[in-house]
């Protein structure tokens, strides 16, 4: 008597209006064939305790209800579980994705550093704005000709790449 | 005798009957190997409400049997089984969980990574662009090299580059003519051109001033696009009409004048524009029509030699054909063979090189 006392106390008031209530939750298309075996067990319990309580049997008929609950919880945990599971893995996807995503743009800081190395290269190379023209196959054109001499350009200040790893 | 022994043996066999124990139902063994099983096991720890509550309910099922109540024992232990099942998944549940919030913190701060990431480039691309532009400012304001005089071959090679050059000045010059008729500095610059080309008999070839001439054109055809393109520097006029032709099977491309459709063999041996042609330039009629803003340029491009009388006609007609297809603006002129497509001295260059290029010239840089 003391152990159906206590697995009513733990199924709460009315373990049978639970369970049926949970399994009218649980029959949805979404979640349906997800949660097969367990629902069965609890349709199987809570008919099972439906003949005990026809029969008069109602101690048993009282621990069938609970196990019918038992099993309906099994069910609804099960579907909390593979909800949380599917979330995982969407959100391990995104992760995935953007640590790819890093490394290519890590890769892409690199060029464009490299890019920005070499135009800075040239620039220093560069003969001045207002400086002689290329020598081959040229001659000098008339002093009076020759463009003012221009302002260099400001200098650029160059970013550092503040990677994180 | 045999009767009594036969008694005897009856009644032993009862009493043993009767002292024997109870077989445990088969669903105790099921929730004993549950109970013992990997996963089980771990829910003691990632769900000990769960897995408390199967322990109670196993108690609960011994103490039944012990009390030789069968069928509670029955329920009891299919209860312990199935909150045994309830500890293992809400076991898995608590480890979804937990590493969940590992990875939502995992992707918080690949976000994180990520955005700097993301400035950090563009920065860095602002600076390399800016520098970029440093370097084409500077390299623009050097003065054009001065071409000395130099051998008979090569100023045989520059004599052609001349005639290409002047050829893609004038284009050019009529293109900023076309946009804005009255665009004063571009009659000089057309009767420069033309100076030029009476220059190109004798050597030394006037390339420094070729060059300039093109320069001069490509200059005013940008001036006077710039009202349009200040208007609206993002209109992509021009990517439209290019998307609209090739959609229409015509092969454009885009140059400095505009976008420009290569037509080939229009006129029959009587000089006069066949059908297919006729079709093909009332097409073009149209979409100009359609598109008043593009006045027309169309030109005649022939395999071999200077520019004739026959091309002035041929472009005359082919300026009339697109006239009355309801081209609003259309300006013709022939190029002889200044500007081939292929070395004139390859294989199957002069079916190339002869051909018609009506150019919708662009009345905007955006």
């Amino acid at each position: 008597m003391l152990g159906v006392a206590s697995a009513a106390r733990a199924a709460g008031p009315d373990p049978a209006a639970e369970a049926q209530s949970l399994l009218a939750k649980l029959d949805a298309a979404e979640t349906r064939s997800l949660v097969q075996a367990p629902v069965a067990k609890a349709k199987a319990a809570q008919q099972r305790a439906q003949s005990a309580r026809g029969a008069g049997d109602l101690q048993h008929a009282t621990e069938l209800d609970t196990l019918a609950l038992t099993w309906a919880r099994v069910a609804d945990d099960l579907v909390r579980t593979l909800e949380s599971e599917k979330k995982l893995a969407e959100v391990q996807k995104a992760v995935a994705d953007l640590e790819q995503k890093a490394v290519r743009t890590q890769a892409l800081i690199e060029q464009t550093i490299a890019r920005r190395g070499r135009a800075e290269q040239n620039l220093k190379n560069e003969v001045p704005a207002g400086g002689p023209a290329s020598k081959s196959e040229t001659v000098k054109p008339d002093k009076a000709a020759s463009p003012a001499k221009e302002p260099g350009p400001a200098k650029a200040k160059p970013s550092t790449p503040a990677v994180k790893k | 005798m045999l009767l009594r022994n036969s008694f005897s043996f009856a009644v032993l066999s009862l009493s043993v009957a009767a002292c024997a124990p109870t077989p445990r139902p088969e669903v105790m063994r099921e929730v004993d190997a549950a109970r013992a099983s990997a996963a089980v096991q771990a829910a003691a720890k990632g769900a000990p409400q769960a897995y408390a509550d199967a322990e109670l309910r196993r108690t609960q099922a011994e103490q039944a049997f012990a009390e030789d109540k069968q069928a509670s024992a029955q329920i009891l232990s299919e209860q312990a089984l199935a909150a045994y099942t309830r500890a293992a998944v809400q076991a898995r549940l608590a480890r979804a969980r937990a590493a969940l919030a590992d990875e939502q913190a995992r992707l918080a701060k690949a976000t994180a990574v990520q955005t700097d990431l993301d400035a950090q480039q563009q920065r860095f691309l602002l600076e390399a662009e800016a520098l970029e532009t440093q370097l084409k400012v500077r390299r623009d304001a050097q003065p054009l090299p001065v071409n000395a005089p130099a051998s008979a071959e090569r100023e045989q090679a520059r004599l052609t580059a001349v005639k290409a050059l002047l050829s893609q000045a004038k284009l050019l010059c009529m293109a900023a003519r076309l946009l804005e008729p009255n665009r004063e500095s571009v009659g000089p610059l057309l009767g420069k051109v033309d100076d030029l080309t009476g220059k190109l008999r004798a050597p030394p070839a006037p390339i420094d001033d070729a060059v300039a001439a093109r320069s001069g054109c490509l200059k005013e055809l940008t001036l006077a696009r710039r009202p349009a393109t200040q208007k609206n520097p993002a209109a992509g006029v021009a990517d439209a009409l290019l998307s609209e032709l090739s959609a229409g099977s015509l092969l454009p491309f885009r140059d400095d004048r505009g976008v420009v459709v290569t037509l080939r063999a229009l006129f029959n041996a009587k000089d006069q524009l066949n059908s297919e042609a006729s079709t093909q330039l009332d097409t073009l009629g149209k979409v100009a029509k359609a598109h008043p803003e593009f006045p027309l340029l169309a030109v005649v491009h022939v395999a071999r030699g200077n520019a004739s009388t026959r091309d002035a006609t041929q472009a005359a007609a082919i300026a009339d054909a697109l006239r009355k297809s309801g081209a609003p603006h259309v300006a013709a002129e022939t190029a002889g063979s200044a500007l081939p497509v292929l070395d004139p001295a390859r294989p199957g260059a002069s079916e190339r090189n002869a051909r018609i290029e009506v150019v919708f010239v662009s009345p905007s840089s955006s």
